[in-house]
């Protein structure tokens, strides 16, 4: 019995690692699973969304509280500290024979050094991917420690064989958030319709903009230009907040205050229901990735605002804006207009692999790779 | 009479514990939240019942487990604003402006019934 444990700190990363925990579950002879839950799903002012993972039932080992309060880039360092510190208790009491690690984010990172000094082999999903910013270099920092890659798409492989990771190690999967997708698997239409008292038959637009790290004394005026941008057109808009990185508490306030009644402001969507959001939505405005990898299986039109997915591959549903009201207001106009609706709806191909399939894939792998000296002994072969 | 509003408005950095007093105070089991003089959530029994239940303690501020979406109305006209609290079956109603500063506190029955 092989036992994996998987990390996740926010809502993103439960997206990746949800349907590969229903996968392990379909081999009880041979796989073992459970949770570690840290950051973001244990605060409440984020929504508190471990409770999305305990409604699903799925058994959490741990709890590790990291987020120091303030959430200046001073506290987020000090915060990896932290979890650094508890996930090598816990991976030492819980001993699994394999880690699974997702994304871009710190405290997989962490897991990734705590998990490497102390012989565990470490997976890591959507490695080699470019990102922005601080997200980004952490992505390629978890390769040097990880022993198994799971990148989405051959550019990503590519990028993997060329930092100097050797071929055995690169299993090109797919990414495993589009599982469900691509299954149909999230909320209805009406579902959504009553639960964020929405007209389907009116334009939709989905806001979301977290703070850029390395820019974060401007995290304000930033979505001020966005907010001014969405709230012009006076269509309906479900706001969600933005993660917990340095520059979050400022957004949250100014979306508090200076909002418009026809805007619903979320702390935390369910993954389901989040998926249902960008379904029945026109367009997604705003910085997230879901506008790049997700929004394309929903034809979802996506202004993308800044720099924060700067280098990431994008279909042609992304209209990509600088930080001005006007350009963004303009770009969201182009994304609502029937000809590009249409323009997207025909040709809108996602340049992110996801057959449906992509968790069944990294299961087997999990399953099968030999856990061996050959596995843990890293080489760079440049 | 002069209607106090003290007892149905909080500050967004004041704590639980605070809106709890407060609708003691008040007798209609909710308060609203104000920064900087707009309204910016609501906050009722039952938001503080289920943020105990999360383990959230009574020291945190109400910004973490405030209604964001709550109601409100520019309406000025109390007769409407009855019907309004009648029809959405709620205790009170902050009364707004067009740039969501709250003006008055509107109720379901009289403040110290």
């Amino acid at each position: 019995m092989r036992k994996i444990l998987l990390i996740t700190g926010s809502r993103g990363e439960y997206g990746y690692i949800r349907p590969i925990v229903q996968e392990i579950q379909r081999h009880p002879n041979d796989l073992d699973y459970s949770i570690l839950v840290t950051n973001l799903h244990l605060l409440p002012d984020f929504g508190y969304s471990a409770e999305e993972i305990e409604k699903d039932q799925f058994k959490i080992s741990d709890r590790i509280f990291m987020a120091l309060d303030g959430y200046t880039p001073v506290s987020m360092s000090k915060s990896l500290g932290v979890f650094l510190m508890s996930v090598t208790d816990s991976l030492a009491r819980l001993r699994p024979d394999i880690v699974l690690l997702a994304g871009d984010r710190g405290e997989q990172m962490m897991t990734a050094i705590a998990a490497a000094h102390m012989n565990i082999p470490a997976a890591h999903i959507q490695a080699g991917e470019l990102s922005g910013n601080i997200d980004g270099i952490t992505r390629h920092a978890i390769t040097r420690f990880a022993h198994l890659h799971f990148p989405s798409s051959e550019d990503a492989a590519q990028r993997l064989r060329k930092m100097g990771e050797q071929e055995f190690r690169i299993h090109l999967t797919g990414a495993p958030q589009l599982d469900e997708l691509v299954n149909g698997h999230y909320a209805k239409p009406e579902e959504i319709a009553g639960l964020f008292q929405l007209d389907l038959k009116k334009p939709i637009i989905l806001f979301i903009q977290h703070p850029v790290t390395e820019e974060s004394d401007h995290a304000v005026t930033q979505v001020q230009e966005t907010l001014e941008a969405v709230c012009s057109f006076g269509h309906q808009t479900v706001a969600i907040f933005p993660n917990n990185d340095a520059g979050n508490m400022e957004i949250r306030r100014f979306l508090e205050r200076d909002r418009q009644p026809f805007m619903r402001i979320e702390r935390n969507v369910p993954r389901h229901i989040f998926a249902g959001l960008m379904n029945v939505a026109n367009v997604l405005v705003g910085n997230s990735s879901s506008g790049l990898i997700e929004a394309p299986c929903f034809k979802l039109p996506a202004v993308n605002v800044g720099d924060r997915q700067r280098d990431r591959v994008r279909g042609n549903n992304v209209i990509d804006v600088p930080y001005d009201k006007e350009q963004i207001r303009s770009a969201v106009e182009t994304a609502l207009s029937s000809h590009f609706q249409q323009k997207v709806k025909q040709t809108c191909t996602n340049p992110y692999f996801g057959d449906g399939r992509v968790s069944e894939r990294i299961v087997q792998v999990l399953k099968k790779v030999e856990i061996n000296q050959n596995l843990l002994k890293k080489q760079l072969v440049y | 009479m002069e209607k106090n509003l003290e007892p149905f408005i909080v500050e967004v950095t004041d704590s639980i514990r605070t809106a709890m007093l407060k609708i003691t105070q008040n007798k209609h089991r909710a308060v609203v939240v104000v920064d900087g003089g707009k309204v910016v959530g609501t906050v009722s029994d039952g938001d503080i019942r289920r943020a105990m239940l999360k383990e959230v303690l009574p020291m945190a501020p109400v910004e973490e487990i405030m209604n964001l979406n709550c109601l409100t109305t520019t309406e000025t006209d109390p007769r409407k604003q009855t019907q309004i609290l009648q029809e959405k079956k709620v205790t009170l109603l902050p009364v707004v402006t067009g740039q969501n500063e709250l003006v008055d506190v509107a109720l379901a029955y009289e403040p110290f019934a």
